[in-house]
């Protein structure tokens, strides 16, 4: 059983985890908070890693995070080929998201995680990953308005 | 200067990390549970961080060779994770991390005082 899947019993795919059990319950509830306290965190944290390493390091992280959150976001997408991908994309872009301060972003895979991890990729799982597309549509142009005028 | 070896995939966090800590570590960096372990049991550093979601071995993998090997098994290792659930602290404490730190990094206060802490506690830094 995968490391982070052990909701259900599965054959592990190549190059994943397979000795730490655990069961992810699945969420109840997906409404998340006002979107302008998610603004305001967005500024804060990046106004803090500028304070932490000026702006190549603020430049880095978010070169980084525009250079792989798409194509997690498709793999998100595309469970129904590999869920396992979609379980581990949906993981590693959260711990992006979080570096940058951007929660909902953050929040939606923290959701995305554990339904794909629960084996659920039903219609909350379709609307929960639509509804990070269009986060990351949003998240990245601001993340780079802030970049821009840092620096 | 404490060498401290970071296993991480993600190279955002590496990037963070290495950020916060360089001034006051030095800082060794593993893509992979296997690489690291070859390389630590090559050169043993002083404290690892390390990341539990890893391709191939996972963090635990990787610990629990480390605690069979003689050359790695005393070392002070830290889980860095982004899996903050009810219960995991106790989960990966009974694996045998000795400390346990949650991602994202918002506070580089914590992450530092959660490694000096360690080094203390294990007689390798004096408070």
């Amino acid at each position: 059983m995968s490391g982070l899947r052990a909701a259900k019993e599965s054959s592990p795919s190549p190059g994943r985890s397979q000795s730490t059990p655990r069961v992810v319950p699945a969420p109840e509830r997906t409404e998340l908070p006002d979107p302008a306290a998610f603004e305001q965190l967005v500024e804060c944290t990046v106004a803090k890693l500028f304070e932490l390493g000026g702006a190549k390091l603020v430049g880095q992280l978010v070169e980084l995070f525009a250079g792989s959150a798409p194509g997690r976001i498709d793999t998100i997408r595309m469970a129904d080929q590999d869920p396992d991908a979609a379980e581990l994309a949906a993981h590693t872009l959260k711990s992006s998201t979080g570096n940058l301060g951007a929660m909902r972003m953050w929040a939606q895979c923290q959701v995305l995680e554990s339904l794909a991890a629960a084996g659920d990729f039903g219609p909350l799982y379709e609307q929960m990953a639509s509804d990070l597309q269009r986060e990351y549509s949003i998240v990245e142009p601001r993340l780079r308005s802030l970049m821009e005028t840092k620096r | 200067m404490t060498r401290l070896a970071v296993v991480e995939d993600n190279p955002d966090n590496r990037l963070l990390v290495s950020a916060i800590l360089e001034d006051e570590f030095e800082i060794e960096e593993h893509e992979r549970g296997d690489e690291a372990l070859a390389a630590m049991t090559e050169d043993p550093p002083d404290i690892v961080l390390m990341d539990i979601s890893l391709p191939g071995m996972d963090g635990v993998q990787v610990l629990h060779a480390m605690r069979r090997r003689p050359e790695l098994a005393h070392l002070p290792v830290i889980a860095l994770t982004a899996h903050a659930m009810s219960g995991d602290r106790e989960r990966f404490l009974a694996e045998g991390f000795n400390d346990y730190v949650t991602k994202p990094i918002l506070d580089e206060d914590l992450l530092v005082g959660a490694i000096t802490g360690l080094l203390e506690r294990q007689g390798l830094r004096s408070a």
